[in-house]
Parts: structure tokens; C-alpha cells; sequence
């Protein structure tokens, strides 16, 4: 597949992903699975990613296309080295880009050489089974699906930042679901007003500010009458 | 002519040539482009040395045809055109009795040595005549996979399995090595080319030769030729990916009945969203499937 269908199907996935766990997607993240979308290229210097990465030619030479980085294990060594961006608390980057390179696998089983998931095993895991219902680099069929694909991205985007929740609300036009959006809402703002009011006063730390924010969600969670604040 | 370039079949020709002193039929399997045929022309090469003339029959389908082709090979002498013509007059049955009969007579002087190829082609009517032939010659054989029916089991059951495995890489990169001098190819990068003909042969012998032979002989070999290389399919080994689909959907569905206990009518209705989604997919999966089985 080529960069843009890779990086195209990488938001999308990390987009469906993010609003199916009811998180709202920042910016970053969605760079990160664009970035890790392309991340598995790195085997051949042909590739978008491969030209700028200069150990791809080494490589390519050692293992060739679509071998090591297109697996499991791959994927496997790349959580394990980016397990610093959860230290730093940027674990949306961090699910990012392991859902962009979880995308890269998905996308490549519909080429016509699949993917060695299980690598070193040598089977290569292909969807559809039938050879010619895949797609082949750079046909047609390939820029059908990235059209589709981008038309996708456009349109789920707005749905994973509001949330399926409050695209429920709109498509339902449920006066009940909508109070409890702003419920919610109102909460949010409460509960951030009280803790810059604590923080002003001196009362609270600044690294305590996330304790307590979480503490009141728990609250407001535990008891559905805490929302009448 | 050049030496066929053989690697990594040292045991196995032991293995038959032992096989064949001691008279042990054996049975040689192992999947399309391991080396079957190659390795039972070594092995009649090596016959051949030790003054034994084996007889080769490449395949047993369509039956008629090889059974003269038995009959013409043990006969020796050369038959008149006249001769030839009766035999091919006569039927399946009277054919095959004619050549168990010319079968037992050489039987009495020498026990022959007969090689089946391609054994999977045997039809269940051949059955019979293969267990008189296995009483009568030494049988050695080959195929991808054998035809359990009940008839056949009794002619398999005399017979040693002798299991074909793909190449070791440190073989498969051997032999491609020797194929690549043999052909005298000016390759830029020969640790890139030997990666890319091995890592995607997966150790299949026939792989490793035909991707090989597809490499221009009168120009030197680019980095660019070796990655574009069309890499013969016989060593590639696919697995459907369909049931991981199938089970992703399931999941939706799964999660949904969850969603309901929560009481999240809102993940509810979006899982009940996406399984619908899935079940297109599947409709689409299907169609491919039945339009597959019905060409």
C-alpha cells in the first residue's frame, strides 16, 4: 500500500478505537498513528518513511520487505520501546502509534504477499483469502480504497472528538440525554473552577490537581445525584 | 549439460539407496516444488551406477497410458508398429493383465525396480494393480499427499514413509549461491538478492531455482531488479486471515450484549452499529467464497 492509504487507515482505526473507549483524540495521538501507520516501511528505502530512515537499506538487505517489521514481534518491540511516553504521561501518543502500526498490518493482509504475522513462522496471513479480491500496490483498486478511506477520516473525525455519546444525543435529539451531557459538562467545569480555586488559596498542589479531578469524577460516577451540583 | 545442483538431500538419497538394497518400498512425500522428482532422478542416476535400471513412470492418470508405457519399459525390446497397435486396442483390464504377466516373468529372473511420480494422481481403480505390482517389483514412489481409501491403505501400509522437509536457510541460501554461479549472473548486492530468493522461499527448492531463472543473465543484476523482483509463489505459505475479521465482529457483538448489562444504551446502539457493519462485510466475504467455489 502506499503512505497516504497507510496513514489514511491508521487515523481512521485510532479515531475508531479512541471514540469506541469514549476518549476524545488529541491531535498528537492522531499524528502518532499517522507516524506509526508508516512505521513498518522502514524495511525498504523506497518507502515514504524508508527514505528518510537510513537504516532501511540495512534493513532490506538483512531481511527484506515486508518480513520482520510487518509482525507481531515487531509491533511487541515497539510497545516495549516506547513504554517511556506512558512515564511521561502521554499515553494517547503512546496507544497512537501502536494502533498505527497495528493499522499497517491490518491494511497489508489485503496485499497480495499478506503479512509473516507470526514471524519467524513463515506463514503470511492475507485477507480475503482469494488472491485476486486483494489489492495491488499503487492499482486502482488501491485508490478507490484510499477515496473511501479519506472520506471516512472526514467524517469520523467530528465523531471521535464529540464523542459517540454525544453523537447519540444529536441523532437522537433526546432532551433527557442532552440534560446529562451538560450535567456532565457543568461537572467538568465545577470540578476544574474548585480546584483552581484550592490551587489560589494554596490548599492544593499542583501535581495533586489530577488526584483530586479524578477523585470527583469518581464521585460523581458513584452517586448518578451529584450531577444536580 | 551441467550437474543438476543439489543440496541439502544427502540423508534422503542415503536413506533410498540403503532402502533400495535392503527392499524396502518407500513412499516419498512432501508438498509441491520440494524436490520429489529431483531426488528420484538422483536416486535412479545412482541406480544406474550400481547397474540396476530402474523404470519411471511419471504419473499414474491417465491410467491406460501408463500402464504401455510399464508394459513397453519392462518389455526391453523394441515392438513393431503392428505389436503397438494391438496393445493399444486392448482395455484397461486386459492390458493390465497383460502387464502383470510380462511383470512376473521378469520378477522370476530380477526383481525390477519400478518409480511411481506424482502417486497422488493414482486412480482407486489402479488400486488392484498396485498391490500385485508391489508383490511383484520393488516400488518406490512419490506425492504431495496419498489417497487414504481402503483399497489404497493396503498397498500404502508396505511402505516406508520417507518425509520431505523444506531447506534449512543456511541450504536454501547453498543452493542459491550455486544457482546464481551456475548461471554466471553480475549481481550489484548478492547478500540483498540471496536475503529477498530465501526469505520468501521459505526453504522450497523450486522456489529458490524459478525465482533465480527469472534474473537477466546478459545484465548485471540492480538493487531495484532484485526488489522487484517476481518471487516464484510455491514457497509462500498463506494463512486466511478471515477468521480474525470474523472474530473482530464477533467481539462487536459480544460487546454490545455487555454494553446492555451496563446499561449504556448509548455503546448499546454503536456496537449494534458496527456488527451490522461486520455483517456486510461477511455478506461481502461470502460472495467472494461462493463465486470462487462456483468457477
Amino acid at each position: 500500500m502506499i503512505a497516504p492509504t497507510h496513514v489514511s487507515f491508521g487515523v481512521l482505526f485510532a479515531e475508531f478505537v479512541f471514540t469506541c473507549l469514549d476518549v476524545s483524540p488529541s491531535g498528537p495521538a492522531l499524528l502518532a498513528a499517522g507516524v506509526g501507520a508508516l512505521l513498518p516501511d522502514a524495511d525498504t528505502p523506497k518507502s515514504a518513511i524508508g527514505r528518510v530512515f537510513k537504516p532501511s537499506t540495512a534493513i532490506e538487505r538483512r531481511f527484506g520487505h515486508r518480513q520482520i517489521t510487518h509482525s507481531a514481534l515487531f509491533l511487541g518491540l515497539c510497545a516495549l520501546v516506547c513504554l517511556p511516553l506512558i512515564f511521561l504521561k502521554w499515553w494517547l501518543v503512546y496507544l497512537g502509534l501502536l494502533l498505527g502500526i497495528a493499522s499497517h498490518l491490518m491494511i497489508d493482509m489485503a496485499n497480495l504477499s499478506g503479512v509473516p504475522l507470526l514471524y519467524p513462522y513463515p506463514g503470511r496471513f492475507v485477507f480475503p483469502e482469494p488472491k485476486d479480491a486483494r489489492i495491488e500496490v499503487g492499482s486502482k483498486r488501491e485508490w478507490i480504497l484510499l477515496s473511501i478511506l479519506l472520506v471516512l477520516v472526514l467524517g469520523f473525525t467530528p465523531i471521535s472528538v464529540i464523542g459517540y455519546k454525544s453523537l447519540f444525543y444529536r441523532l437522537s435529539q433526546n432532551p433527557y440525554w442532552a440534560v446529562e451531557e451538560v450535567n456532565e459538562k457543568i461537572a467538568e467545569i465545577l470540578a476544574e473552577g474548585f480546584c483552581s480555586y484550592l490551587l489560589r488559596k494554596g490548599l492544593l498542589k499542583h501535581q495533586d490537581t489530577e488526584g483530586v479531578l479524578a477523585h470527583i469524577e469518581e464521585l460523581r460516577r458513584s452517586r448518578p445525584n451529584y450531577d444536580a451540583l | 549439460m551441467m550437474e543438476p545442483v543439489t543440496v541439502g538431500r544427502d540423508e534422503e538419497l542415503k536413506t533410498l539407496l540403503a532402502n533400495a538394497k535392503r527392499g524396502i518400498p518407500t513412499l516419498i512425500l512432501g508438498k509441491s516444488g520440494l524436490g520429489k522428482t529431483h531426488l528420484l532422478e538422483q536416486f535412479m542416476a545412482r541406480l544406474a551406477k550400481r547397474g540396476v535400471k530402474p523404470v519411471y513412470l511419471d504419473r499414474l492418470w491417465p491410467f491406460k497410458p501408463a500402464l504401455l508405457e510399464l508394459y513397453l519399459a519392462l518389455h526391453g525390446r523394441k515392438l513393431s508398429e503392428k505389436e503397438r497397435k494391438s496393445l493399444k486396442r486392448l482395455t484397461v483390464p486386459e492390458l493390465t493383465k497383460e502387464t502383470l504377466s510380462l511383470l512376473e516373468q521378469t520378477a522370476k529372473r530380477r526383481k525390477p525396480v519400478i518409480i511411481l511420480d506424482r502417486l497422488e494422481d493414482a486412480p482407486a481403480t489402479a488400486a488392484d494393480f498396485l498391490l500385485r505390482l508391489s508383490s511383484l517389483a520393488l516400488v518406490f514412489c512419490a506425492a504431495q499427499y496419498v489417497k487414504r481409501t481402503r483399497v489404497l491403505r493396503r498397498f500404502f501400509w508396505q511402505f516406508e514413509t520417507l518425509d520431505l522437509e523444506p531447506l534449512s536457510r543456511q541450504e536454501a541460501l547453498t543452493l542459491a549461491e550455486r544457482l546464481i554461479n551456475e548461471r554466471n549472473l553480475r549481481v550489484t548486492d548478492t547478500p540483498f538478492l540471496l536475503n529477498q530468493v530465501v526469505s520468501h522461499a521459505n526453504g522450497v527448492p523450486l522456489a529458490i531455482q524459478e525465482t533465480i531463472n527469472r534474473l537477466p543473465a546478459n545484465q548485471p543484476v540492480s538493487r531495484t531488479q532484485i526488489r522487484e523482483l517476481f518471487l516464484h509463489g510455491s514457497g509462500v505459505r498463506e494463512i486466511d486471515g478471515t477468521p480474525l475479521i470474523i472474530l473482530v465482529f464477533c467481539l462487536f457483538i459480544a460487546l454490545r450484549f455487555i454494553a446492555r448489562g451496563f446499561s449504556d444504551y448509548q455503546a448499546y446502539a454503536m456496537f449494534g452499529a458496527l456488527g451490522a457493519v461486520g455483517l456486510f462485510i461477511r455478506y461481502l466475504i461470502f460472495r467472494q467464497y461462493f463465486r470462487r467455489q462456483a468457477r
